[in-house]
């Protein structure tokens, strides 16, 4: 038996061993939880409510084509990363 | 009453939904103008309405679905790509579960070259959450005896079925940061991140994301490359063998106990089979 | 009272917590169909654990009866499991279209009246019953614009549905309302007009006001209480149809469970005052 199927064979059989418990995160991990918090379909029933949502679109579209969000925070990012 | 030039109903609502889906400043089909009662109100004004509340509908999952790219791209930006991609990937179904599926090969396209080339990833990783929140229950549970008794010799032969819920994201840039930092609560909301400036070029990032139980989900950054590789492979229904191959080749210490014993404490399979 | 006349309100996700938390008591629930058309999840879920607590109506709001399309056969599917799964009183779709061959719009879009939409939409519903194997309801809605080939009234295309299908209606009257403010007809020749046994449930809701071209138009935004014009066409229908089923819905700006619970009850009061004056 070489290394690798002992190596593999070994870690299913401790598995039984471990409980397969949580271990709780093994290394540079972050959590985040969460539920769908709205019903997607809710807004295709018969309210119309979504109408005054959108707006008129007269807006120049030259600036509007750029995005102005929050990715004015995120800096770098040459078009072809050293790798 | 009955005008001269009576439409067919195909063809009518063909017509209705042409000048629904059109910009708010195009010129309305005089054919279709002409199939509304005139009577005090433009037929324009009133065929105006449907089209705000159509856009707006459609706008509005859109956000629901992608919190992160309307923050980034700020929200005029969003509702002009958000159109863009409705007329160009029209919603197929009476149920609006699968509008964003393909808005992150839509803005890989759309942003190839430019500076934002980074959002489609940001897009990818929105969507896999949204399918993640969604998706079947397992059929089954994994069989964690049966599977610590399966004979030496088949180990490395060994596939896991993954649960219907798990995904793995990656990308070369900081996508799980940069979507923490902005994804806030149903795209509204402030995020404590929010104005911490992040660099593009530290480097890419995996991210899995799966259900912990029938109410919640989660998502955990993978930091180390041979984990990354090992639920790669793992994840795209490759052997054991391979998984180990993958991982041990960046990491030779690669600690394939642990990393099998987290896998299956996180629920990852719904059950496994031989070669 | 039993609990099926008893008025609803419709499930919103925002209140899933709040109902959970108080069970608060109203008649019944009524939940939008393809918000569980994927299969698992909290949506599911939570359904499953109300369920046990509530009697409940599946609405669905994407089939599009009116659309010329072929019949979504795996969307009916989808419901037809739905229906299995969560064993509800009553089901129902909207008199509307919504599709063409390159897409879906996502909304509940007005027909023309006319005899091949009557015919059309007959044999659609007929297809869905005989495939879902039970009967269906059919809700009225309201509209911003007519169509100048309509040879029939709002009301007639609705009987006439409901005779040659065998289909229920579903009556919103906030939507006569709505819509006999924007076109002009007397909201309780509408309702007389219906065949009062086909009517299997009412809907309630708010709606705005906007200007256009310097008239007034009603959108149905779901966005506030009942108005008062529509508690009474309320009771008007109430008289004309007996007592069934009540829902109060609200979608958009979706206050705190108490104001739809309240608003319930104010449905129930109405309800008690319309039977005390029939018998």
């Amino acid at each position: 038996m070489n290394t690798k199927t002992a190596l593999l064979a070994a870690a299913l059989g401790s598995l039984l061993a471990a409980g397969a418990q949580a271990m709780g995160p093994d290394e540079n991990s972050e959590k985040c939880y969460g539920v769908a918090k709205a019903g997607k379909n809710d807004c295709a029933a018969n309210g119309h409510g979504c109408a005054a949502q959108a707006k008129q679109d007269a807006d120049p579209k030259e600036w509007i084509s750029v995005p102005k969000g929050t990715c004015e925070k995120i800096v770098g990012g040459s078009l072809t990363p050293a790798k | 009453m009955r005008t001269s030039t009576t439409l067919s109903l195909a063809e009518l609502q063909k017509r209705f939904a042409a000048a629904l889906r059109a910009d708010a400043d195009a010129a309305v089909d005089p054919l279709l103008l002409a199939q509304l009662r005139d009577d005090g109100i433009a037929p324009a004004r009133r065929l105006a309405l449907y089209r705000r509340n159509v856009h707006g509908n459609f706008l509005k999952v859109l956000a629901l679905e992608f919190p992160a790219i309307r923050r980034l791209g700020g929200l005029d930006w969003f509702d002009h790509i958000g159109l863009e991609f409705m007329r160009e990937h029209p919603s197929r179904s009476g149920d609006l579960h699968g509008i964003g599926a393909p808005f992150a090969a839509f803005l890989a396209r759309r942003l190839a070259g430019t500076a934002h080339a980074w959002f489609a990833d940001v897009a990818a990783l929105e969507w896999a959450w949204q399918e993640c929140l969604v998706a079947a229950e397992p059929q089954g549970s994994l069989d964690v005896a049966a599977l610590a008794g399966v004979d030496a010799a088949r180990a490395a032969d060994l596939r896991f079925e993954p649960h219907p819920a798990l995904r793995l994201i990656e990308s070369r840039w900081p996508v799980f940061t940069i979507w923490q930092a902005n994804r806030g609560d149903e795209g509204d909301g402030e995020t404590a991140h929010r104005d911490a400036r992040i660099d593009l070029d530290s480097g890419g990032e995996a991210v899995l994301l799966r259900r912990c139980d029938r109410l919640q989900a989660e998502a955990r950054r993978c930091g180390q490359p041979a984990n990354v590789r090992w639920l790669r492979v793992l994840v795209g229904g490759g052997t054991l063998g391979e998984a180990w191959d993958a991982a041990t080749a960046v990491a030779p210490d690669f600690d394939v106990a642990r990393a099998l014993a987290n896998a299956v404490s996180l629920g990852l399979f719904q059950g496994f089979r031989g070669s | 009272m039993s609990p099926a006349v008893a008025a609803g309100i419709g499930l919103r996700a925002p209140h899933h917590e709040a109902l959970l938390a108080q069970r608060p008591v109203v008649g019944w629930l009524e939940a939008h169909a393809e918000n569980y058309f994927p299969q698992g999840g909290a949506q599911p879920a939570i359904l499953e654990r109300l369920r046990a607590d509530y009697p409940l109506a599946l609405h669905g709001v994407g089939l599009g009866l009116g659309s010329t399309t072929p019949l979504d056969l795996a969307h009916v599917a989808r419901l037809r499991q739905l229906i299995a799964r969560f064993e509800p009183m009553l089901v129902s779709e909207h008199l509307c279209w919504g599709a063409v061959d390159d897409g879906h719009l996502n909304d509940l879009l007005p027909l023309p009246y006319t005899e091949e939409a009557l015919r059309h939409v007959v044999a659609r519903v007929d297809e869905l019953q005989q495939r879902l194997q039970r009967r269906v309801l059919v809700e009225n809605l309201s509209s911003y614009l007519q169509f100048a080939e309509s040879t029939l009234d709002e009301w007639e295309f609705l009987a006439a549905l409901a005779e040659r299908s065998g289909c229920g209606l579903l009556l919103d009257v906030n939507n006569v309302y709505v819509s006999a403010c924007n076109h002009g007809f007397d909201a309780h020749h509408f309702i007389a007009s219906l065949p009062a046994a086909a009517i299997g449930e009412i809907h309630l809701a708010g709606h705005d006001v906007e200007r256009l071209d310097g008239r007034e138009i009603r959108i149905d935004t779901h966005a506030h209480e009942v108005c008062d014009e529509v508690w009474s066409l309320y009771r008007f229908a109430l008289e004309h149809v007996g007592q069934v089923p009540t829902l109060i819905e609200w979608d958009t700006k979706l206050p705190p469970l108490e104001v739809l619970v309240a608003e319930a009850l104010r449905a129930d009061a109405v309800a008690r005052s319309a039977r005390a004056s029939v018998a």
